[in-house]
């Protein structure tokens, strides 16, 4: 049995260990656009904080794919399916067969639609080891840093570059903090904790577009930052 | 596989199992030099009401979620002993939740720990098994 995986986090891992339960020998090939190491992909803030390291970070031991024998083609992405031919095709022109595939590739941020956002110098999203080097490399001690979404990945960010910036604003269009898990109290109490480290909220808000270093909220305020940071989804 | 198993009704609560645990995993020597002063924060933990007590450590599941949930990977199964690797621990306590039966507690380094069967301190072997003056722990195969 020929098993092609796309993806090499948390889901395509723990396929490989549960297909490696069955069946033993069966060829299986991952395939990742990222050129990395299994990696845990929630510990990237834990990176920026300085709690982990690239090394501590890999989900699964540097003998993994070799003990689970498995081939590994890393940095190349796929570009089509031909699911009649049972064939996955790479963007370097690779075609690779398969008998089984699985698409274990994980979500895209999510990008709202913003005017002039393309003027923006310093973006990211966060979400992949390359997001997080990418915002570490950007950031100084005078930073000044926009989040957008004050959910679960834009309040991580916060959290682990807080130390590291002069000042991080957090705009979110819902009326309190982390709305998807927490009620208004409760939200309410993280809020005031959360503030006490140099995080300014602005709920009830969006960004409405963006000039160069600026941004327009919904409510015509305007926000300077050096750094954007969008977390919505 | 041999793991710990509780027989309840020999269970005094007398709790000494806590401070061989502690014991066993500080790698002391000498158990007053290990105990002395301190709040010991063990791995396994007796329960107790209305009378009835036994202690509680990892069951060394066959289907561990603790490891599932682990978002490291610093939660292994080797030969069906479920061990930690505190050096990628982040402290995230996933694990903590996940565990049906309450037993990862917190380091108190911020870390996780679990019992590990002392299969990583000096001793070897289940040290609280060891301790229990009434055997009401036992580590056999079933």
């Amino acid at each position: 049995m020929k098993y092609v995986i796309i993806g090499n986090s948390a889901a395509a891992i723990g396929a490989v260990e549960g297909i490696r339960q069955v069946d033993s020998d069966g060829e299986i090939t991952i395939i990742s656009k990222e050129p990395y190491h299994t990696y845990s992909r929630p510990l990237i803030y834990y990176l920026l904080y300085g709690k982990t390291d690239e090394q501590r970070m890999k989900y699964r031991k540097d003998d993994f794919y070799e003990k689970m024998k498995c081939n590994t083609i890393f940095g190349k992405a796929v570009t089509k399916i031909n699911d009649k031919l049972q064939q996955v095709l790479l963007d370097d022109g690779t075609v690779i067969s398969y008998d089984k595939l699985l698409v274990a590739t994980g979500s895209e941020p999510f990008i709202p639609p913003m005017n002039g956002l393309d003027t923006v110098d310093k973006k990211f999203t966060f979400m992949s080891l390359d997001d997080a080097k990418g915002l570490e490399k950007s950031l100084s001690p005078d930073s000044k840093v926009l989040i957008i979404g004050a959910g679960l990945i834009g309040l991580k960010c916060a959290e682990g570059i807080s130390r590291k910036v002069g000042k991080i604003t957090v705009v979110d269009l819902a009326d309190r903090i982390l709305s998807s898990i927490l009620d208004e109290e409760a939200a309410q109490i993280v809020q005031e904790h959360i503030e006490k480290y140099n995080i300014e909220f602005i709920l009830n808000s969006s960004v409405k577009s963006f000039s160069g270093n600026t941004a327009v909220l919904s409510d015509g305020r305007k926000i300077d930052f050096d750094v954007l940071v969008i977390a919505v989804g | 596989m041999k793991r710990v198993y509780v027989n309840e009704k020999w269970c005094l609560g007398c709790h000494l199992c806590e401070y061989y645990c502690a014991y066993a995993n500080s790698n002391e020597e000498d158990m007053v030099k290990a105990l002395k002063d301190i709040v010991i924060n063990p791995r396994i933990k007796i329960e107790e009401k209305d009378g009835i007590s036994f202690a509680v450590s990892c069951r060394h599941c066959d289907e561990p979620l603790c490891v599932k949930g682990c978002i490291t990977g610093a939660l292994t199964v080797k030969d069906g002993v479920i061990t930690v690797d505190k050096n990628k621990c982040v402290g995230c306590f996933t694990c903590i939740l996940c565990c049906p039966y309450g037993a990862v507690s917190p380091t108190d380094e911020g870390i996780i720990q679990k019992c590990e069967l002392c299969i990583n301190n000096t001793k070897g072997t289940p040290y609280c098994v060891k301790g229990c003056p009434n055997n009401a722990i036992v580590f056999e195969e079933r």
